[in-house]
C-alpha cells in the first residue's frame, strides 16, 4: 500500500512535470477535487459524447485516446481506442500516458475512476442530467482544457438556438408525445433522461414523463389509453429501418398519432447523447411537434 | 500408479513450474504492448528497489496485471479443490462446486447489492455475495439433512431446488434493473477480474489456503468415501463428520472465490477430471495437483479474456465455458458407462 | 480367533422394529450363513455387527469388546466387510483398492510403507488377483471385482469377515469359486465368517451353522440339517419347498415348488438311484 502511494505520487510528478508544475484545482461534477495541469495535451475521453465535445472545442490534436464507439465526428475513428465505456481498459489507458482523463458518471464505472485516481492519474468526471446540464459540462470541459473561448462559442450558439425554439413554441398547443427507444420490449423515456427534457423544451408533453426511471418499460395498453398525438421512434440507423419501425405502429389505428400519420423516426444520437448535437435533436423534435415552425429552425 | 510422497512432490513441482511459466507469460501480454524483457526488468527492479518509481509500464505490471494474475490463480485453485471435494462428497466425478446452490446464493447477494447501491462501498460486493453464499449453504445443509446425517441425494435435490428458486428471484431483480446496474450485473455473472487488487487477495487468501489445507489433511478419507459410505465406515472413517466437513469447507472456499470475481464455471468440473485422467483418482495427489492446474488454467483463461479482443475485455466465464463445454462433451462420450 | 456376541439387540430405522430382541453367539472360527426373506433384517443385522448402525437397545460385543465404545479404526482392525457387488465411478487400480484395507492402521497423514505393500500382495496372491494390480477397478468383471474386495478385506488383517450377498451378481462358476475360497480362509486362517445370502443351497452346502431370520427375529438357528427343513423354510419364506439331500455331499438342498405341484409326495432318495 505504501509502495503504491509512493509510486502514484512520483508518477504524477513525472507526468505533471512534462510541461511546467503549474496546476489548477477544480471541483468536478460529482464533487471531487481535481488537480488539472495548465495545458493538458494528452487527453483521454471515456465516452463517445465526451469525444464529440472535445472535438467541437477544437481539441482534436490533444486527444490521445477515446472510448470504443467514438465515431463522431468521423475523424474520431482515427484515435486509439481504450475500451468500451462500461468497461474501459485499465492497461490501455495507463499506457497512453494521459495527463487528463474525462469520464462521465452516467456510464463509466465508478471503480475505474477511483482506480485511475489511486494510480495518480487526473480524472475529471462530468454528470449532465438534462439539456442545461450538457451546456454546463461543455463549459467545464472547455475550462479545464484551457479553451474557455471555444467553450463560450459552442455553448452560446446552443443557447441561442434553444431560446429561439422556446420563443416560437411558447404560445402553441402542446401535443402529447410518445418517444420509443426500444421495440421489444417497448421502452420509452422517463424523468431524468435527456429526451424527456427535450420534449418539454420543444413544447410537447411526454406521456411517460411521470415515470421515475430514465428508461421505463411501457405496455401498449398504456399507450392506447394515453393516446399520444405524436409518436417518435429513435433508431441507430434511421434511414435504414425507418419504414419497418413505422410499420409496427400501423395496427393501432385508434392512436391519434397513427390516425394522422404523425409517426416519425429520428437518429438516436441526436436525443440520447449529452453532446453538442443535442441541439439538433431539440430542433428536430420541435420541428416534428410544430411543423409550422420548421422552416424557421436551423437544422431542418 | 501408486501415490507415494515422492510422486506427489515430483508431479506438483512440475505443475508448479508450469504455473510459473503461465504467470510470466501472462505478465508480458495485455492490452498495453510490453515486451517480456521489460517485464523481467520491472520485476527485478521492483524486487530489489521497492521504492523507486517504475513509470507506466511498472504500474501496469505491478499494480494492474500482477494482482489480477495472483487473484485468478487463487480463485482457480479454490474452485478446482472445491470441485474435487464435491465430486468426492457426491461420489460423482461430474459434479461441480456450484451444484449445491452456492452460485445462485452468491449471485443473489451480488445482484441485490448492485441494486441497493452497495456495490460502490469498497467491500460491498464481495461481502454481500459471500453472505448470500453462506446463507444458501446453511439453508441447503438444513434442508438436505436426514435425521442427523447428510444424505447425498437429498442434499443434491435441496441444492437444485434452492438454486432454481434463487434464480427466479434474480431474474425478477434483473427485470427491474436499470441500464447502468444491468451491465454491472451481467459482468459479475460472467466472471470479472478487472478490479483485482492486493487488498482483495489478502482478504480471501486465509479462507482459501486454510480451507484447502484442512481438506487436504482428509485426503485419504476422501479416497475411502468415494468407494461407498459403508465401505468407508467399515474401513474406519467417521463418514458423517467427513461429509459435513467437506461440505462446509468446500462451500466456504467456493463462496470466498466467487465473492471476489463473480461466477466462473467449468473450472471446478474439468480440472479435477483432467487431473484424474492424467494422474489417477487418489486424492492425496488429486487435490494439490488440481489446485496447481486450476490456478494455471484460470490465469491462462483470464489472460486470453483480456488480450484476445483488446482493448475490449471478454468475460472470463465465457472463455472457461468455451474450453469447458466441448471438453465436457468429450468426457461424457468417453465414459464407459 | 474372535467371537461375536449379540445380546438382546433391538433396532429400528423409523417406527417399527427391524431387529427385535435378537441374541446370538458366534464362536471364533465359525462359518455362519444368514438367510431369510427380504425385509427379515439380514442386512441390518450385518450393519449392526460392524458398527455402521447402533442398536437402540442391547449390545454387540466383538471379541469381548463392546462395539459401541470402540473406535472406528479399532473395529476395522477386527472386522472386515465385503460389500455387495457394485459399480465404482472412480478409476482406482486394484492394488490401490486393496491398499485401502490398510487404512485402519495408518494415521491420517501417514502413507503406506513397504510392510503395507507386502500385506496387500499377500492378500492379492490368496485371492488370485495379482494380475489385476494395475488395472482400474471399474474395468474388471463382477467376479474379479468381488475378489479384489475380498483381498481388501484380508489386507485389513481382520479376525472376522462379514459378507453381504456376495454371490448375487455372479455366474454359477464364480459362485462356487467364491465359497471355496471363503471355506479355505475359514479353515486355514481360522477367520470367523458370516455370510448373508439369498442362496439357501450354497449356504447350506458350505456353512457350518445357519441362522434363519424372519421379521427381525431368529426363526431357527443351528446346523444346516437342523435349519434347512421344509417346515421352517416354507414357514419363514411363505412358499412351498421340497427339501432333500444333495446326492453327492448329503447337505440339505431345497427345491422350489410351483403353486400347482401335486401335494406331499416325495420319493425316497436316500442312497437310491
Amino acid at each position: 500500500m505504501g509502495r503504491m502511494c509512493l509510486n502514484a505520487f512520483l508518477l504524477s510528478l513525472f507526468l505533471g512535470g512534462m510541461g511546467f508544475a503549474a496546476e489548477r484545482v477544480f471541483v468536478d461534477e460529482v464533487g471531487r477535487r481535481v488537480s488539472v495541469p495548465e495545458y493538458p495535451h494528452r487527453i483521454i475521453s471515456l465516452s463517445p459524447s465526451i469525444t464529440e465535445i472535445l472535438f467541437s472545442l477544437g481539441l482534436e490534436e490533444r486527444i490521445v485516446g477515446v472510448s470504443n464507439h467514438s465515431d463522431f465526428p468521423p475523424r474520431a475513428l482515427a484515435k486509439p481506442r481504450v475500451g468500451s465505456y462500461i468497461n474501459p481498459s485499465v492497461e490501455r489507458t495507463i499506457s497512453l500516458n494521459p495527463d487528463l482523463i474525462v469520464a462521465t458518471a452516467a456510464g463509466n464505472p465508478r471503480e475505474f475512476v477511483e482506480r485511475m485516481e489511486s494510480l495518480g492519474l487526473t480524472v475529471y468526471t462530468v454528470y449532465p442530467k438534462d439539456f442545461d446540464g450538457i451546456l454546463r459540462s461543455i463549459s467545464h470541459i472547455a475550462a479545464i482544457a484551457g479553451v474557455e473561448h471555444s467553450g463560450a462559442r459552442v455553448v452560446g450558439e446552443m443557447r441561442r438556438r434553444k431560446r429561439r425554439i422556446l420563443e416560437l413554441t411558447r404560445d402553441r398547443p402542446r401535443p402529447m408525445v410518445f418517444l420509443q427507444i426500444g421495440t421489444t420490449p417497448i421502452v420509452t423515456v422517463g424523468k431524468g433522461s435527456f429526451a424527456d427534457d427535450l420534449i418539454s423544451l420543444a413544447g410537447g408533453r411526454n406521456i411517460a414523463g411521470g415515470e421515475p426511471v430514465k428508461y421505463p418499460r411501457y405496455s401498449i395498453e398504456e399507450i392506447l389509453v394515453k393516446a399520444p398525438d405524436v409518436v417518435i421512434i429513435t433508431s441507430m440507423d434511421p434511414r435504414g429501418n425507418s419504414q419497418k419501425l413505422a410499420e409496427g405502429w400501423k395496427r393501432w389505428k385508434t392512436i391519434p398519432a397513427v390516425k394522422r400519420g404523425r409517426v416519425f423516426v429520428i437518429d438516436s444520437d441526436l436525443v440520447d447523447l449529452p453532446s453538442p448535437r443535442i441541439i439538433e435533436g431539440l430542433e428536430t423534435i420541435a420541428g416534428i411537434l410544430h411543423p409550422e415552425i420548421r422552416g424557421m429552425l436551423r437544422s431542418q | 500408479m501408486i501415490v507415494t510422497p515422492k510422486r506427489i512432490i515430483t508431479i506438483c513441482s512440475l505443475l508448479f513450474c508450469l504455473l510459473l511459466g503461465v504467470i510470466l507469460v501472462s505478465l508480458s501480454v495485455g492490452a498495453a504492448e510490453l515486451g517480456s524483457a521489460q517485464v523481467v526488468r520491472v520485476l527485478i527492479q521492483g524486487a530489489i528497489h521497492p521504492g523507486i518509481p517504475v513509470g507506466p509500464e511498472g504500474i501496469i505490471i505491478l499494480s494492474v496485471r500482477f494482482p489480477r494474475i495472483l487473484l485468478a490463480g487463487l480463485v482457480g485453485a479454490a474452485l478446482a479443490v472445491a470441485g474435487c471435494c464435491f465430486q468426492a462428497l457426491l461420489r460423482n466425478p461430474l459434479a461441480d462446486p456450484y451444484i449445491l446452490g452456492v452460485s445462485s446464493g452468491s449471485a443473489l447477494g451480488a445482484v441485490s447489492a448492485i441494486l441497493v447501491g452497495l456495490s460502490t462501498a469498497s467491500f460491498g460486493m464481495p461481502l454481500a455475495s459471500f453472505c448470500g453464499a453462506i446463507f444458501t449453504v446453511v439453508l441447503v445443509f438444513h434442508v438436505g439433512k436426514v435425521g442427523t446425517g447428510l444424505h447425498t441425494n437429498t442434499l443434491l435435490l435441496a441444492g437444485v431446488i434452492i438454486s432454481a428458486f434463487f434464480s427466479a428471484i434474480i431474474m425478477f431483480l434483473i427485470s427491474v434493473a436499470q441500464n447502468e446496474d444491468l451491465s454491472k450485473i451481467v459482468f459479475w455473472l460472467m466472471g470479472d477480474f478487472s478490479f483485482s487488487n492486493y487488498h482483495l487477495i489478502l482478504i480471501v487468501l486465509p479462507y482459501i489456503m486454510g480451507g484447502t489445507g484442512v481438506i487436504y489433511s482428509y485426503a485419504r478419507g476422501f479416497n475411502l468415501m468415494v468407494m461407498g459410505e459403508e465401505t468407508a465406515v467399515q474401513l474406519g472413517v467417521d463418514v458423517e463428520r467427513l461429509k459435513r466437513m467437506a461440505y462446509i469447507l468446500a462451500s466456504l472456499i467456493t463462496a470466498a472465490a466467487v465473492s471476489v470475481c463473480g461466477l466462473i464455471g467449468f473450472v471446478g468440473l474439468i480440472i479435477p477430471h483432467s487431473v484424474r485422467m492424467l494422474f489417477g483418482p487418489d486424492h492425496r495427489l488429486l487435490i494439490p495437483a488440481s489446485a496447481l492446474m486450476g490456478a494455471s488454467f484460470l490465469i491462462g483463461s483470464d489472460t486470453i479474456a483480456r488480450t484476445i479482443a483488446a482493448p475490449t475485455e471478454l468475460p472470463v466465464g465465457a472463455v472457461t465455458a468455451t474450453f469447458g463445454a466441448p471438453f465436457f462433451i468429450y468426457l461424457l462420450k468417453r465414459r464407459k458407462v | 480367533m474372535a467371537s461375536i456376541d449379540v445380546r438382546e439387540v433391538f433396532f429400528r430405522y423409523t417406527d417399527h422394529w427391524v431387529i427385535e430382541d435378537l441374541s446370538l453367539r458366534v464362536e471364533g472360527g465359525e462359518f455362519w450363513g444368514v438367510i431369510g426373506p427380504n425385509g427379515s433384517g439380514k442386512t441390518t443385522l450385518l450393519r449392526l455387527l460392524y458398527g455402521f448402525l447402533n442398536p437402540q437397545r442391547g449390545t454387540v460385543f466383538i471379541d469381548g469388546g463392546e462395539l459401541g465404545r470402540m473406535k472406528r479404526s479399532d473395529i476395522a482392525k477386527k472386522v472386515a466387510v465385503v460389500p455387495q457387488e457394485h459399480q465404482i465411478n472412480f478409476p482406482f487400480t486394484s492394488l490401490e483398492v486393496v491398499l485401502m484395507g490398510r487404512s485402519p492402521y495408518l494415521g491420517r497423514l501417514q502413507f503406506e510403507n513397504s510392510g503395507d505393500f507386502r500385506i496387500a500382495e499377500w492378500a492379492m496372491g490368496l485371492t488370485d488377483t495379482l494380475r489385476f494390480s494395475g488395472r482400474p477397478i471399474n474395468e474388471l468383471s463382477g467376479g474379479e471385482r468381488q475378489r479384489v474386495f475380498i483381498a481388501r478385506a484380508l489386507a485389513q488383517e481382520p479376525q472376522i469377515i462379514l459378507f453381504d450377498e456376495p454371490t448375487s451378481n455372479l455366474d454359477i462358476n464364480h459362485q462356487v469359486e467364491f465359497y471355496d475360497l471363503i471355506n479355505r480362509l475359514n479353515l486355514e486362517k481360522k477367520l470367523t465368517i458370516l455370510v448373508v445370502s439369498h442362496d439357501i443351497n450354497l449356504a447350506s452346502e458350505y456353512c457350518r451353522k445357519i441362522l434363519l431370520l424372519k421379521g427381525g427375529r431368529i426363526f431357527k438357528m443351528g446346523s444346516p440339517r437342523e435349519v434347512v427343513a421344509a417346515e421352517y423354510i416354507s414357514q419363514a419364506y411363505g412358499s412351498r419347498v421340497l427339501v432333500d439331500e444333495n446326492p453327492l455331499t448329503g447337505s440339505p438342498r431345497i427345491t422350489l415348488l410351483r403353486k400347482d405341484a401335486p401335494e406331499g409326495e416325495k420319493p425316497e432318495t436316500k442312497g437310491e438311484w
